[in-house]
């Protein structure tokens, strides 16, 4: 009996990313561009916060939501910088990252055999929590549309078990970022076939060329919309595990349920520090969004040049390039790549079925070490042509 | 002194090469979305208009062997100022000596800060006595050396090696 685990569980791969992972660190000198995290340690004035919290001893649980100064904190900046309203008290939920923000909403709202809208590429945690909760993940494929999901796109993939859609942006893995047009129909969409909105913008912070939308801009949609976010991306702060699910208090407090008896809280230091972060921290964003965009040009001009064709993203810190023109598949290109030049990306199959001919970089990487891989990108690329 | 008015352009530029004065042109121009040529131009015309005075290194010293390393000393003084020229003629009988690496006029109990270089404890003591003092306006003057440096222009200087990131997320 102790060998037969939970179906559910059975039917979900392991990461493709993972096996990936055994790959490169078996590789010595490897130049990688597959971390998804900020090259930046937290900035102090968070870090100090942390620390502050930590000798006076502030090392207890607190409440399931999280310590309402944190939330409250949430809220006042939710509004001040993005116009949105959240009751800090009934609207908001403190997690451990973004990641369980997302288990929990997907296991509050769905029931076996429901289906959820995913664009794709996707972020890989998205589609096995769907599967976790005996629901099925409907792809709509972006990779013809430079990965922006068309309204046609998404109305053919709905059917009456539809249940939500989920958005992540700006994209991981894409760096896109959703335009406002879209949004608008969406909304209609989402009305009238009557399913829920879920709005990851763990990236928000880090756009770039336009002002930052999200399905939050259309009036109306609030009570079918779930916002997803955190700390880790924009404040460098991926190690504290902080995020936040905000949405209509009937969710929410169905949402508690799973929160509290699953993780209890987030971690109170961090808790803390997220306050912080929320509060004194904007020149520090400010000055790793701009490294980050400095860091972008490079990497776009890059990858055109050596016929790796990508659209320019305008946020997060991903660049999504296709490789169509070597003629290998993704996995076979990062390995081959790997192997021959000591650089690690992530090939673009494991972020859907339809990203086979691309791969994602992730340019949060010290710049000489960017220029390096870059280069020795373009080598490998004119020696496979 | 004439001030200067700066594009958009050009402060993205300063901002750029304050970080990091030896990036290449092709990689400057990449980020400033401009022509390479027009990047040097840029910088030239910042040279010519006085923006630019020096491209210069942040050294961690601490990691040299040998008899690289300088003396350092912030010097405070005190002065009575002139009544006709005020602190600027005095202030240019300081800062002309070549060891005195910044100088500024400051609020506060003092009112020149001095950074001072030299090649021995004694050198710059010498400094003090023979020259800072004797100046005719200079009331007082408290030397401080320094011992460690721990963060210059922005840079912190490392003291312990930074965390490891892993490869890839897995």
């Amino acid at each position: 009996m102790i060998h037969e685990y939970s179906e559910l569980v059975e039917s979900i791969p392991s990461s493709g990313i993972r096996k990936f992972f055994d790959l490169v660190i078996g590789s010595k000198d490897v130049i990688s561009l597959g971390v998804g995290e900020p090259d930046f340690s937290t900035p102090w004035t968070i870090r100090e916060v942390g620390i502050q919290t930590l000798e006076a001893g502030n090392t207890t649980y607190t409440s399931n939501r999280g310590i309402l100064e944190c939330r409250q904190a949430v809220s006042d900046y939710l509004d001040k910088r993005f116009g949105r309203s959240f009751c800090p008290e009934t609207e908001i939920i403190l997690t451990a990252g973004v990641s369980p923000a997302v288990d929990i909403v997907l296991r509050t709202i769905l029931n076996p055999g429901d289906e959820v809208l995913l664009p794709e590429p996707t972020y890989v945690c998205y589609k096995p929590l769907i599967q976790l909760t005996g629901s099925r993940c409907v792809a709509v494929n972006t990779t013809e549309s430079n990965f922006i999901p068309t309204l046609d796109s998404v109305k053919s993939a709905i059917t009456p078990k539809t249940k939500a859609i989920i958005l992540c942006t700006p994209s991981n893995p894409t760096g896109m970022s959703i335009p406002k047009s879209f949004m608008e129909g969406l909304a209609k969409l989402a009305k009238e076939h009557d399913f829920w909105i879920i709005s990851d913008e763990v990236y928000a912070e880090l756009s770039y060329d336009d002002q930052f939308s999200s399905i939050l801009d259309i009036p109306g949609i609030e009570e079918r919309t779930i916002l997803l976010s955190g700390f880790s991306k924009g404040f460098a702060m991926t190690g504290w595990r902080l995020g936040y699910v905000c949405g209509p208090e009937p969710l929410i407090s169905r949402a508690l349920k799973i929160h509290q008896y699953s993780a209890l809280c987030a971690p109170i230091f961090s808790q803390y520090a997220g306050i912080e972060a929320l509060t004194n921290a904007s020149k520090d964003v400010e000055h790793m969004r701009l490294s980050f965009k400095d860091r972008r040009e490079i990497c776009i001009r890059k990858f055109n040049e050596i016929g790796l064709t990508t659209p320019t993203p305008n946020g997060a810190f991903y660049c999504f390039s296709s490789i169509k023109s070597t003629g290998m598949n993704s996995e076979e290109f990062a390995i081959e790549l790997l192997k021959k030049k000591n650089v690690a990306v992530i090939p673009g199959r494991v972020f859907g079925e339809n990203c086979d001919h691309f791969i994602r970089t992730c340019y949060a990487t010290r710049e000489d070490l960017l220029i390096t891989a870059l280069e020795r990108i373009g080598d490998f690329v004119s020696e496979n042509p | 002194m004439k001030t200067v008015t700066l594009t958009e352009s050009e402060k993205t530029l300063l901002r750029l090469l304050n970080e990091n004065a030896r990036q290449s042109t092709a990689i400057l121009a990449t980020k400033c979305k401009l022509r390479e040529s027009e990047v040097e131009i840029l910088i030239e015309s910042l040279q010519k208009r006085g923006v630019i005075r020096q491209f210069t290194t942040v050294i961690n010293e601490s990691i040299i062997q040998g008899s690289f390393n300088k003396v350092k000393a912030l010097i405070e003084v005190r002065i009575n100022p002139e009544k006709s020229t005020g602190f600027e003629t005095i202030a240019r009988r300081i800062y002309e000596y070549k060891s005195v690496i910044d100088q500024y006029l400051i609020s506060g109990t003092y009112d020149f800060l001095l950074i001072m270089e030299g090649d021995s404890i004694e050198e710059i003591g010498d400094f003090v006595f023979d020259k800072l003092a004797t100046i005719g306006n200079v009331t007082g003057t408290t030397t401080h050396f320094i011992l460690k440096k721990y963060k210059e222009n922005g840079v912190i200087i490392p003291t312990q090696s930074e965390a490891d990131r892993l490869a890839v997320i897995p």
